[in-house]
């Protein structure tokens, strides 16, 4: 296999917890401007690629590359520096911040704003980032009240722009739209779109709803068992009939 | 006139304590309950480069500072590996080794027992410029703070108590803010330690035990937590109210336990009926 250049490429990963194997021999590719999903039943081991990708744990064997480039050395907290960037399955914003500094936050550039004009004229243009990044999700009324006083769907939304706002070239997305009432999603589908793919971003998504995974994502792979059991084009894999059968038969009538 | 200005200057010296301990509870999240062990660091270096050794009282000010700070950062990095209560503990820890530091000085170190003569500067030497250049000094520390919490770096520290883990998935590592800050307060609090020492002319161990630790913490709790203003306000309220004890006319001997039992109270109360203390912006049982 030629080895990607671009993007998040994941080569032949396997990981087991003791004696239990979690997925063997998978690899998956992530190119720019793409939103390449993941898809399976519980378990399967969808969060734990991301766990290893960020570093969470290290795999039992394979190789992560991000840019053609071999990750190693990524701890959970120096992630971005990396180019990469997570979202949490649960929401972990920060309650007592508005919502418009939970995005501030994940900005480049704190200390040096504190007494260089500089890093004020860096505030003021990050400011306007956000709100843009905010007005995305329609979140621009909630701008200036506390995070953990907004809705759950709200709060996962802010979640999303957040990890965005890092600039990282690489997003990894765990369940963006779970939990979130059904008038919410397109919300989500509009930023995964138009901030996501537009500016040129590498996505791996894992994610339940099939109905958000149509309308955003490209390529699709499909975890079953410890293996990929599918992958490709999003629509040829979802119209699958093994797809159908092992994973989706029971929510998805055709 | 001469009693009030010594409280005055002594509200200025516990200000600055205060405002320290804010920045590094209310605003960062870690409960530290040994800050008076980095007020005897500071005001032993101080009194004893100026007793000692003759250094002039700035610049041996200066360097008490400095010293604390680096004091500061090395008694923290091995806490870091430790969370939660865990982390209060071991604060409480540090201010049981310092005293006994202090302490145990005695015999091999001249003074330690009780430190006096220090060369005061005019403006620190009488009681009315020292009132106003330890007040001058607290406001200015009142600026920094202030400054500091609205920056975008008062943000991270938020954010830092908020969810250090989601600040670091966001390439923030929690820690460097957490060893900045506390380096810093404890900079700020060895400076009150020297200026504590100008005030009150002798130091010696006993003031700085847990009970000064506790103290702060009653401060910042009464006047309220992630509050520059509450800091402030707090150490004002208390030590006028703990000067107003005086009027009661109780026997000398009941007046120290008394003050510790209405403190008691205070905080049993302020936990009940007033967690956010006076003006504060945030609750640490959330």
């Amino acid at each position: 296999m030629t080895l990607r250049n671009n993007g998040l490429y994941i080569d032949r990963l396997s990981m087991n917890f003791g004696g239990v194997v979690v997925f063997e021999d998978i690899s998956i590719e992530a190119p720019p401007s793409k939103v390449t999903a993941c898809i399976g039943p519980n378990g399967a081991g969808k969060t734990t690629i991301i766990n290893i990708v960020c570093g969470v744990f290290p795999p039992r064997a394979g190789k992560v590359y991000i840019d053609g480039v071999q990750l190693s050395g990524v701890r959970p907290f120096n992630t971005v520096r990396y180019g990469l960037c997570r979202s949490f399955q649960d929401v972990r914003i920060f309650p007592s911040l508005t919502a418009i500094e939970n995005v501030l936050v994940a900005m480049p550039n704190h200390l040096s704003g504190l007494f260089l004009p500089g890093g004020w004229r860096q505030e003021r243009a990050n400011r306007e980032r956000a709100r843009h990044l905010l007005q995305a999700v329609a979140l621009e009324s909630a701008a200036e009240r506390a995070a953990g006083e907004l809705p759950f769907g709200q709060q996962k939304l802010l979640s999303l722009v957040r990890a965005i706002a890092t600039g990282a070239r690489v997003l990894l997305l765990d369940e963006p739209a779970a939990g979130l009432e059904s008038d919410l999603i397109p919300h989500v589908v509009d930023l995964i779109r138009s901030l996501v793919k537009a500016e040129g971003r590498a996505t791996f998504l894992v994610e339940h709803n099939i109905e958000l995974v149509r309308q955003v994502a490209d390529q699709i792979c499909v975890l079953q068992a410890g293996r990929i059991i599918a992958s490709g084009d999003v629509r040829r894999v979802l119209d699958d009939q093994t797809v159908i059968r092992e994973y989706l038969g029971q929510v998805y009538n055709v | 006139m001469e009693h009030l200005l010594y409280i005055g200057t002594l509200i200025a010296v516990w200000t600055i304590v205060a405002l320290a301990a804010n920045l590094v509870i209310g605003y960062t999240g870690m409960m530290s309950m040994g800050q008076a062990a980095y007020l005897g660091v500071g005001a032993y270096v101080t009194a004893t480069l100026n007793i000692l050794l003759g250094v002039n009282f700035y610049l041996a000010l200066l360097i008490g500072s400095i010293i604390t700070a680096v004091v500061g950062a090395i008694t923290l990095l091995p806490l870091l590996r430790i969370g939660g209560f865990y982390f209060a503990l071991a604060t409480l820890g540090i201010n049981f080794v310092f005293f006994d530091f202090f302490h145990n000085l005695a015999p091999r170190v001249e003074g330690s027992e009780g430190l006096y003569g220090l060369q005061l500067p005019d403006l620190l030497a009488s009681s009315a410029p020292r009132f106003a250049t330890t007040v001058a000094v607290a406001i200015a520390c009142a600026l920094l703070c202030q400054a500091i919490v609205t920056s975008p770096l008062g943000r991270a520290l938020r954010a830092t108590r908020d969810r250090p883990d989601a600040l670091a998935a966001l390439g923030k590592d929690p820690r460097r803010y957490q060893v900045l800050i506390w380096t810093f307060a404890a900079g700020l609090t060895g400076l009150a330690g020297g200026l504590y020492a100008a005030t009150l002319f002798y130091i010696d161990p006993t003031l700085f035990t847990l009970d000064a630790s506790i103290l702060v913490l009653v401060y910042i709790g009464v006047g309220g937590l992630a509050s520059t203003t509450g800091s402030v306000l707090g150490v004002i309220l208390l030590i006028a109210f703990n000067e107003s004890l005086r009027f009661l006319g109780l026997p000398s001997q009941f007046v120290g336990p008394f003050q510790q039992a209405i403190y008691g109270l205070l905080l049993i109360l302020l936990m009940i009926f007033r967690r956010r203390g006076l003006v504060g912006k945030y609750d640490f049982t959330e």
